[in-house]
């Protein structure tokens, strides 16, 4: 099996909100990922850690944040960018 | 507050109870040409599906929640003198208030379904999440009505 090069990986913080902060058991935490890829690849890293936030997004949904901005599955991540994951909405 | 074209367009997340009567009489001694003003009150309920709520916990993503609201409140606010919408956060008691918006327009029409709009989309779209206590456990509600248990999360106990 090949060594991973260093510079072909980058991090990105992730920040868990809500319901999902109680489901990951975190707010927080930084996450290494193969340089390209996706918001679609982050989430699939995730699932596989976690079989709650699977049947989370399957029943409900989950709306990601990249650096402020609601963003589709398939925008592409940089190194340092700001995920969040939020619950649906439930004000009023 | 925001003056945009002689209009008065505020959002706000806040904490503390607001004054009604005093935004009421400070709207309508702003008024010219309006004769309406709609108000709508949300609050806690007492008990669901039978169940006595204690709390609901409402807890905002800032600034993404202020910045969304400010935006439906300026894309909501078309034909309308005056419109004021602000959502409370923190830990609430049943029959406290909520959301509180604020309308006052030249007609009736106008007045009613901009309200009904704002609140609608400050419900679904406004990134604030609630947590309600009640006698038998907390739940997250998630959209208008489904409940997830608190207890039931993590994901070794959903495994």
């Amino acid at each position: 099996m090949m060594a991973v090069h260093e510079d072909s990986m980058i991090k990105v913080s992730v920040d868990y909100v809500a319901l999902i902060a109680d489901l990951m058991s975190k707010h927080r935490e930084i996450i290494e990922l193969p340089r390209g890829s996706s918001v679609k690849d982050l989430i699939n890293k995730l699932v596989a850690r976690s079989n709650g936030l699977k049947d989370i997004l399957q029943e409900i949904g989950v709306i990601v944040i990249v650096n402020g901005l609601s963003s589709k599955s398939n925008k592409v991540l940089n190194d340092g960018d700001k995920v969040v994951l939020l619950p649906p909405a439930s004000g009023g | 507050m925001k003056k945009e074209a002689n209009r008065e367009l505020h959002a706000s997340i806040i904490k503390d109870e607001l004054d009604i009567r005093r935004i009421i009489d400070e709207m309508i001694s702003q008024s010219e040409e309006e004769g309406a003003l709609v108000m709508f009150l949300g609050f806690v309920k007492g008990a669901v599906d039978g169940v006595k709520v204690m709390k609901l916990k409402f807890e905002a993503y800032e600034p993404l929640a202020s910045n969304k609201l400010a935006e439906i409140v300026r894309q909501e606010s078309k034909g309308c003198k005056d419109v004021r919408v602000f959502h409370r956060v923190g830990e609430l008691n049943p029959r406290d208030p909520i959301i509180y918006i604020f309308v006052s327009a030249k007609d009736r029409h106008t007045a009613f379904e901009t309200a009904k709009r704002l609140l609608e989309r400050a419900k679904h779209e406004v990134p604030i999440f609630k947590l309600e206590v009640r006698e038998d456990g907390e739940y997250w509600v998630v959209g208008d009505n489904r409940r997830v248990k608190r207890s039931e999360l993590g994901s070794e106990k959903r495994m």
